[in-house]
């Protein structure tokens, strides 16, 4: 074995591993793929989970149904325990009690893909962002859960659990913890304290705890001095853009404020889920996105020139929010910058917009059933009723035949959207906001994605820029998802058209249903998509083929999702110029691929803001005010998990006891041979006999 | 350095300026100097220093028992209040757990 | 492998050479940097066989192309060592305050066979264990849960082997006795090819094997360091 070991050194060093020198922690631990729960904290609690330091150990124990559960809940032999929990059993009270059990017997929770029996899988609250909205009981009643916002909702996103929870998304990986579950755990349920068991290792240790104020000063501490972070303020970018160019003399004064007036157009960027990269927010907030886009392009084609509008002032400035999913952090910031004059952001350049160069707000919030809309606002303005009839003209009119059914709301039952906070700033902003009755019973999971809200990609590889007549359906099916988004949007649209020029759109084209089905295709199956490579420079590296990432995410966090939101709206609401690439290079002037990929030179309008809660930017902020999101995330080294045997705790001690008999019959001898070596070594000389002296 | 080869005297200043050295907060020096010289105050047959050398050496003892129990009840306090306390544990801390409030 | 099977693995591989080391050599300072400089030695013969290794690209999957080398270079190490402290006697003698040291020639033989041993039984357990850590045993895709234990036993029967080889080989040059230091050599090869057995799962067998040839060369060395039957029938007897 020596020699054996001699040879391994040199593997070791090597870093090669031959045929023979299968490292044996390779033929003990097996890596299982998954995507962990986190911990975030806000003002006063500490949600989501975390493992132990060392990584949080459990015997597999798959649950079918759900009295499996009370083997575990009960008197079980070899505790700790890791439940392996299908998605219909992963229900707020079954991991109520498995976090009462409390970690002694339930050190892990594993949460297997296999949704045959789910049903509904929705762990927001029941009243999301509750506590920073308007301030009213009628906005959202959480003892009433089939009024709310989200009637499905669990509430589990909001709990702090004891254990580490682990998704396991692919099949491969399942079948690895169910064959080792059969094969070391399930027989003989009452010698498992006697036998070596098949047990899981999951690694997610979180730095943070108790609460936002505690991490951030402990993480700004002075005595800091490994510089060790403890949480991150959730943190990335809205994009905004406008339809016309702004007139941004570059010798404007500091500080002056605009005449222009806007229409500001807004919906929400990102998407929350349970679960670390794992979370599309299909329905919750890409299929708004993609109505926000359409509608950006197709004003965009259909407006006149600027300068020829009865007033040649208005503009429409389109914003989609990020961090909303975390109490509005976006549109808080706009807010907050907005009344400061601090936005633009000084680096984009041009005068500063205040709340009065805003005519209207019209907000996209979550459009489930994309066919039935309402137009919420907090008090019936002449305003709300003119735009519910310029809605409800091309909704209902037979020349398009779009058949949406608009109608309106106006009461204090707001849904949970951006505007929310501009009506907490003041009730009086003209907000209106576009949503649909909740129907999503997949809000803010994992299992919001392209099957949730049928989504099939029609993958024609035709041009999806231009606008097409309204009979044009590119082969797609009338009920399909690109339909619906292609009639919402050229609704509003067409809407904001006669706003904006007071006259009827009289046109025969409308929003091309291709460029819903390329958008969609982007967001929720594959960023290698033709809308992305039109709208980057020509010959970018390709895009992985996964979806972007739509969680709001921490500084240098992915950002994926604003990045590519920024180029689509760059590609899509700019104006073609006859500019040879070599001269196109200083913003806003921006080169892109094309959507056939010969190159086209812009004038752009897009760019970014910061989204960062307030909270973070004021001195002495106080936490526990719930005026600012107060959403932070905190810092962990690493995700991982492995299947090993857990050696039984009888292997256990009887090792420990040999080595301990071992080593005191050892020190018995070599005393007793060390004291009497003369007698052993008699017939030698005395210097002889001291051998053992 | 062997204590046992040092002259009397030697030893009684030493013994004195350990135990004047642990006045500056040192309580490590005083437990050394019980250590280093209770053979020389207890087991050895008398001498002129040697009640000198036997009253530092109790002094030493004394004030490194002191030491202990001041430090042992600050550590208890500390340990047991520390949640409690809040930003004031943290500003006084220089190690603050991970994951824990 | 779990905390209480790694403190048993360790207690059964290192405990007799722990004894050793406490009742035998710790009190004697001479004799550990003996001990050190015979652990060094073999290290130095590792390099060594460790380079022809690396040198030796195609048959580097051979693993008893690199045993047999192996030995060899450890055997010719343990003779430099004897030559060395065989020509270093006069000085030891001058530093030594005990003087038993140079004037009993196994002690020499016992001490650096020791050192060898300990660093080899090391070098072959300290690799399965650091390999080891965490909260696991074998077993999950194939070996057997008693995998460790064999492990220390096999490093135990590896170190008392390198001590009692070290007393029978000086013994042997010193008074020219060659069939003893091709027993040694050759008892040598046997049991480090024996262990290419592990790879097929054998531990149990080898393990016997090992232990038999163990107890032969301590016999061996008994009698070689001057100890006779009469000598063990008293010990036992406590007369």
């Amino acid at each position: 074995m020596s020699h054996a070991a001699a040879i391994w050194l040199l593997m070791l060093l090597q870093g090669t591993l031959t045929a023979l020198g299968e490292r044996t922690r390779d033929k003990m631990y097996e890596p299982i793929l998954g995507a962990s729960c986190f911990r975030r904290l806000n003002g006063t609690h500490q949600t989501g989970c975390s493992s132990t330091y060392s990584g949080s150990v459990g015997v597999l124990h798959l649950i079918n149904v759900e009295a499996d559960l009370e083997f575990l809940l009960g008197n079980p032999p070899s505790p700790p325990y890791a439940p392996l929990i299908p998605p219909h059993l992963f229900t707020r009270s079954n991991l109520m009690r498995l976090k009462e059990a409390g970690p002694k017997n339930i050190s892990v929770v594993l949460l297997i893909n296999n949704a045959e029996k789910m049903k509904q899988f929705s762990h927001e609250l029941n009243c999301p962002n509750q506590y920073s909205g308007i301030n009213s009981s009628e906005t959202c009643d959480a003892s009433n859960p089939a009024n709310s916002w989200n009637p499905w909702g669990t509430g589990l996103l909001h709990e702090d659990f004891p254990f580490p929870i682990y998704y396991i998304a692919e099949e491969k990986e399942i079948d690895k913890l169910k064959d080792c579950f059969e094969k070391f755990n399930n027989k003989n349920y009452e010698t498992h304290a006697l036998r070596s068991l098949c047990a899981i290792e999951v690694k997610s240790f979180m730095s943070a705890a108790v609460n936002t104020e505690v991490c951030m000063r402990r993480t700004n501490f002075i005595n800091n001095l490994g510089g060790s972070k403890y949480c991150d303020p959730l943190e990335g970018r809205n994009v905004y853009a406008t339809v016309y160019p702004r007139n941004s003399t570059p010798n404007a004064i500091e500080g002056t404020k605009t005449d222009e007036k806007f229409i500001l157009v807004t919906c929400r960027l990102d998407t929350a889920s349970m679960f670390d990269g794992v979370g599309l927010g299909a329905m919750d907030s890409v299929v708004s996105l993609a109505v926000f886009t359409q509608v950006a392009n197709l004003l965009r084609q259909i407006l006149p020139a600027q300068s020829s509008l009865p007033d040649p002032r208005r503009n429409v400035l389109f914003v989609t929010f990020n961090g909303e999913s975390y109490d509005y952090i976006g549109s808080q910031r706009f807010v907050y910058d907005m009344d400061k004059l601090d936005f633009p952001p000084k680096s984009a350049g041009g005068s500063p917009i205040a709340f009065e160069n805003i005519e209207f707000m019209l907000d996209i919030g979550t459009l489930d059933d994309i066919a039935n809309i309402k137009l919420h606002a907090l008090t019936g303005t002449q305003l709300a009723q003119k735009l519910l009839e310029q809605l409800n003209t091309y909704a209902k009119s037979p020349r398009y035949g779009f058949n949406v059914n608009i109608q309106s709301e106006m009461s204090a039952h707001i849904p949970p959207t951006s505007a929310q906070s501009f009506l907490r700033r003041d009730p009086k902003f003209p907000a209106l906001i576009l949503n649909a009755r909740p129907t999503n019973k997949y809000y803010h999971s994992i299992y919001d994605d392209s099957i949730n809200v049928d989504f099939v990609y029609a993958n024609t590889s035709q041009d999806f820029t231009q606008l097409v007549e309204v009979g044009d359906f590119k082969t797609l099916k009338a009920e399909s998802l690109q339909m619906k988004v292609r009639n919402i949007s050229s609704i509003v649209a067409l809407a904001l058209y006669q706003s904006l020029t007071g006259q009827e759109y009289t046109g025969t084209k409308v929003a091309n249903p291709l460029l819903a089905d390329e958008l969609l295709y982007c967001f929720l199956q594959s960023a290698d998509c033709p809308l992305f490579k039109a709208s980057s420079y020509p010959e970018s590296p390709t895009a992985l083929p996964l979806p972007p990432m739509r969680y709001i995410s921490v500084l240098g966090g992915s950002q994926e999702s604003s990045g590519w939101t920024y180029r689509v709206l760059g590609y899509l609401l700019s104006q073609q110029k006859k500019i040879p690439k070599e001269n196109c290079t200083i913003l806003p002037l921006h080169f892109f691929a094309g959507y056939n990929n010969t190159g086209e030179c812009r004038l752009t309008t897009q760019n970014y803001s910061h989204a960062l809660s307030p909270a973070f930017l004021i001195d002495g902020y106080d936490w526990a005010s719930g005026q600012y999101s107060t959403w932070t995330e905190s810092t962990w080294s690493q995700f991982s998990a492995r299947i090993f045997l857990r050696p039984s705790n009888v292997h256990q001690v009887t090792t420990l006891s040999v080595g301990i008999v071992v080593l005191i019959i050892s020190f018995c001898l070599v005393y007793i041979i060390s004291s009497r070596s003369e007698v052993l070594f008699e017939d030698l000389p005395a210097s002889n006999a001291a051998l053992f002296g | 350095m062997d204590i046992s080869k040092a002259p009397n005297p030697r030893k009684l200043q030493l013994c004195r300026t350990y135990f004047f050295a642990g006045f500056a907060f040192l309580p490590f020096v005083w437990a050394i100097n019980v250590c280093w010289f209770f053979q020389e105050a207890f087991r050895k047959p008398p001498y002129p220093e040697q009640s000198q050398i036997k009253r530092f050496v109790i002094y030493s003892a004394i004030g490194t028992l002191l030491w202990l129990l001041v430090l042992t009840a600050w550590i208890v306090i500390f340990q047991t209040n520390r949640t409690a306390w809040g930003a004031t544990a943290d500003y006084i801390s220089f190690i603050i757990p991970l994951g824990s409030a | 492998m779990t905390l209480p099977e790694f403190f048993g693995c360790t207690f059964i591989a290192f405990g007799p050479p722990f004894a050793l080391f406490v009742f035998t050599i710790a009190n004697d300072p001479v004799r550990i940097i003996i001990l050190i400089a015979a652990a060094f030695f073999w290290l130095l013969s590792l390099l060594l066989s460790s380079l022809l290794w690396f040198a030796m690209i195609p048959l580097r999957d051979v693993l008893a192309f690199g045993v047999f080398f192996s030995v060899l270079f450890q055997e010719c190490f343990r003779y430099i060592i004897y030559r060395i402290l065989r020509s270093t006697e006069q000085g030891l003698h001058a530093v030594a305050e005990d003087t038993r040291v140079t004037d009993n020639k196994h002690i020499l033989a016992y001490v650096s066979g020791l050192g060898f041993g300990i660093i080899s039984g090391m070098f072959a357990l300290v690799n399965v264990l650091a390999d080891m850590s965490g909260p696991g045993t074998m077993g999950l895709k194939s070996g057997t849960e008693i995998f460790f234990i064999t492990s220390a036993a096999q490093a135990l029967s590896i170190i008392l082997l390198h001590t009692f080889w070290s007393v029978i080989f000086f013994n042997a040059f010193d008074t020219s006795n060659y069939l003893h230091i091709c027993y040694v050599v050759g008892s040598h090869l046997f049991v480090s090819l024996l262990t290419l057995l592990n790879a097929s799962e054998l531990y149990i067998t080898t393990l016997l094997i090992n232990y038999i040839i163990t107890i032969i060369t301590g016999v061996l060395a008994f009698r070689v360091a001057g100890g006779t039957s009469r000598g063990f029938k008293k010990f036992i007897t406590c007369q």
